[in-house]
């Protein structure tokens, strides 16, 4: 055991700031790439989370789960930036807005 | 006075390198997105990932702040930058407009508010030795969790198939 | 640990992960320009085959088998589960075929990335831990986002594909951030943070758990319910399903929807069945999403005049159907509600993707479009009396007619729901199913009853025609036959928790 002044629920609560920001910033911005990253902030703060109790608890396991996220994070920003090039290609834009050739009927 | 230090743990290196690391985070973080360039939000965000890297030094998880510097703001932000001068995006309308002025309001209050939180009532507490070496991390990753780690090659797989099969130019 | 112990119990996935690597490589050595479209019958059978040796050997498994540290277990959820899904690539494989080479698209990467897509699901219902969830979730969705964008000049599947893909990446970055906060309360509770299943359902059972942790398990569900299109995460759905090619759609409905129902049998199980004095208020919360999501989707799919928006909406209402038999194995945890949720989503993989095959078959006339307006529909059971014959069977069984699976699979749901006590909620279904029947009915009258001066061409596949035999014959011989299916699923199923 390891007496500090800086505890887990000091870096949980910067991982939740940052997971806050990242999902307001998913939701509010209309460039797409702004989407993706605002996401990857969100995966980054998840594993501050994991990070952090496993720090508390003292599980090395955590370091692993991170680590597979950030694998994760890479794949998912390699299929969406592919995704989002495809759509360049076609529209010359990547606002949000722009999308609507797929709604409902009203 | 001295009393707030002690508790805020303003009186330790440890405390600084935490209140540094977690500010200059939770600042690139906004900054990425509230900016209203796509470049000028990638480097923030570069920024803002590198100091959690900081934050995992002091989490005692050395293997993931080196990956988190490789590979977050290493390959994961090289790509979207590549993307970014690909398109020769310039800047954008940004957030909604409507939104903007609410955001701005709503996230320097949220920080503020949680920042006061974590310096004045936030103690600090137990914590455990954690062995974050590579060679530990690596034991786990063959070890326990060897099926999550040959899981991850399927994972890459896909994204490989998908980037080829989304981003060539004629498949047939 | 026993390495190759470990191997033999993993077989079906990895079995089925090999075929995805053999099908790329034959398409990469198929010659410069690649295989010709009409020439890839031996990837579809390379890829028939796997799926067929991995679904022989989880028929073959017996009883509860733990693999790489209980990463993977392979149990009655995981055998059953893992069968559905099976049949559902299977199926889409050979609907693919026929689109594929009608739409001149390259099979070896989309077969591929159908088997790959199937490794994650099967990971999604064998898995013993989050972690194992949460990468088998992300290999299944990534897989099928790419599916949905598979025609990439298309602006309609870019949409499609980009869509599912932003919402996708949103809900899995909750999902992660709930599963970090029950790692954290499993720590807190017990000593040890830990992801597994065993662990999980240890630290919530007595009832210590705090808020925090109750948050997570509400972000992990919430993150689930997305993958079965659950009101309010349903969004994406008809955006996703119209737009995305028709193969691509069919897959989607059927073997995202049981793989994320597999995932959230486990997770239910762990967190909530056992959790004391908190199961009343889990049961509440399930019970009146499935209401309204089943409610929603069918009032919104009367509207639609495109079938595929149509059926997009169809498929919400069936999550919401099969969401209250998670409800009910919530609030009386038997193995005989898995087995009925089990039995109705193996009867939807049929139906569901019988009725996209038969939408593949006739809009293939036209490059642009991706969907079918229901008034097209008009004569054909005058003019192709098989395919028209084919729909009969779907759409009686997606309503719930006897003697089709539907009936037989709802009937199962909502007895297992009135066994556990929850009437109003069951009354509530059986209203919306009387509902879903209007919309469902309304295509057959469209097919029979308005003119004979039918336009349409269809596509002449035999993979079409044998995929097409396949789902009519399962939703009829599943539904004639429950006993079979159940004596299995018991079977399997047996010593399942505890």
């Amino acid at each position: 055991m390891i007496d500090s002044v800086i505890g887990p629920t000091h870096f949980i609560t910067v991982a939740a700031l940052l997971f806050g920001i990242g999902a307001a910033g998913a939701i509010w911005r209309r460039n797409a790439l702004m989407v993706l990253m605002s996401i990857e902030l969100m995966l980054n703060a998840a594993n501050i989370v994991f990070v952090a109790y496993g720090r508390q608890y003292g599980d090395n396991g955590s370091h692993a789960i991170a680590f597979f996220v950030m694998a994760i994070a890479a794949a998912e920003a390699a299929v969406g930036l592919a995704i989002l090039i495809g759509i360049f290609r076609t529209r010359q834009t990547i606002e949000v807005d722009e999308l609507d050739a797929l709604r409902d009927e009203t | 006075m001295s009393a707030f230090f002690a508790h805020s743990g303003l009186d330790s290196v440890e405390g600084w390198f935490f209140y540094l690391g977690a500010a200059v985070a939770v600042v690139g973080a906004l900054m990425t997105v509230l900016s209203r360039s796509p470049l000028r939000g990638a480097l923030w965000l570069i920024v803002s990932l590198c100091s959690v890297a900081v934050l995992y030094l002091l989490l005692g998880a050395s293997f993931v702040a080196a990956m988190q510097v490789l590979v977050y703001a290493g390959a994961i932000m090289v790509l979207f930058i590549f993307v970014i001068m690909l398109l020769n995006l310039g800047p954008d309308a940004g957030v909604r407009p409507a939104y903007l002025s609410v955001a701005k309001v709503l996230g320097l209050g949220a920080a503020a508010y949680f920042t006061f939180q974590i310096v004045t009532s936030v103690s600090g507490g137990k914590a455990q030795a954690v062995d974050g070496t590579v060679k530990a991390v690596g034991t786990l990753l063959l070890g326990n969790y060897l099926f999550a780690f040959e899981a991850i090659s399927v994972l890459l797989l896909v994204a490989v198939v998908g980037a080829v099969v989304l981003g060539m130019k004629r498949l047939t | 640990m026993n390495m190759l112990q470990d191997l033999g119990t993993i077989a079906p996935l990895w079995i089925v992960a090999i075929a995805a690597a053999v099908v790329l490589l034959l398409t990469v050595t198929g010659g410069k320009s690649g295989p010709a479209p009409n020439t890839g019958t031996h990837l579809v059978m390379v890829s028939l085959a796997a799926l067929a040796a991995a679904a022989w050997l989880l028929v073959g498994h017996d009883g509860t088998k733990t693999a790489f540290s209980g990463a993977i277990v392979v149990d009655g959820v995981g055998v059953l589960f893992g069968l559905t899904v099976i049949a559902g690539a299977f199926i889409a494989i050979m609907l693919a075929a026929a689109y594929l080479t009608e739409h001149g698209l390259s099979q070896g990467e989309y077969f591929a990335l159908v088997l790959l897509s199937t490794v994650g699901m099967m990971m999604l219902a064998m898995a013993g831990d989050l972690l194992t969830l949460f990468i088998g979730l992300e290999t299944m969705s990534l897989a099928v986002y790419i599916l949905a964008g598979y025609r990439r000049s298309n602006r309609k599947s870019q949409e499609a594909a980009f869509k599912y893909f932003v919402f996708g990446a949103f809900a899995s970055a909750f999902a992660l951030f709930g599963m970090a906060l029950i790692y954290g309360e499993v720590g807190r509770v017990s000593g040890s943070p830990s992801l597994a299943f065993a662990a999980i359902g240890k630290a919530y059972g007595p009832g210590e758990v705090a808020a925090i942790g109750w948050i997570g398990v509400a972000l992990v569900f919430g993150g689930l319910a997305f993958k079965i299109a659950a009101v309010p995460f349903h969004m994406w759905a008809p955006d996703v399903y119209e737009g995305a090619p028709t193969p691509s759609t069919g897959f989607m409905a059927v073997g995202v929807k049981a793989a994320a129902f597999a995932g959230l049998c486990r997770f239910v199980a762990a967190t909530m069945v056992s959790a004391e004095g908190r199961t009343e208020t889990a049961v509440l919360s399930i019970e009146i999403i499935a209401i309204i999501t089943m409610v929603v989707g069918n009032l919104l799919a009367v509207r639609q005049t495109q079938i595929k928006r149509m059926l997009a909406y169809s498929s919400v209402a069936h999550a919401g159907y099969v969401l209250l038999g998670v409800a009910a194995f919530v609030a009386n945890p038997k193995p005989e509600t898995i087995q009925a949720v089990s039995y109705y989503l193996f009867g939807y993989t049929a139906m569901t993707l019988g009725a996209f095959g038969v939408v593949l078959a006739f809009e293939c006339q036209d490059d642009r479009r991706l969907d079918l307006p229901i008034s097209r529909l008009s004569g054909i059971g005058h003019r192709y009396s098989a395919t028209a014959l084919a729909l009969v069977v779907f759409m009686l069984a997606l309503a719930g007619i006897p003697p089709t699976a539907g009936f037989f699979g709802k009937l199962a749901v909502f007895s297992a729901a009135v066994d556990a006590g929850r009437i109003t909620a069951v009354i509530i279904a059986v209203l919306a199913s009387a509902v879903g029947a209007f919309y469902y009915l309304r295509i057959i009258v469209v097919m029979y009853m308005r003119g004979s001066d039918c336009q349409e061409k269809k596509v002449n596949s035999s993979w079409l025609a044998a995929g097409l035999w396949a789902c009519a014959g399962l939703t009829i011989g599943v539904g004639l036959l429950p006993e079979s299916y159940l004596v299995f699923a018991k079977r399997v199923l047996t010593g399942w928790l505890g």
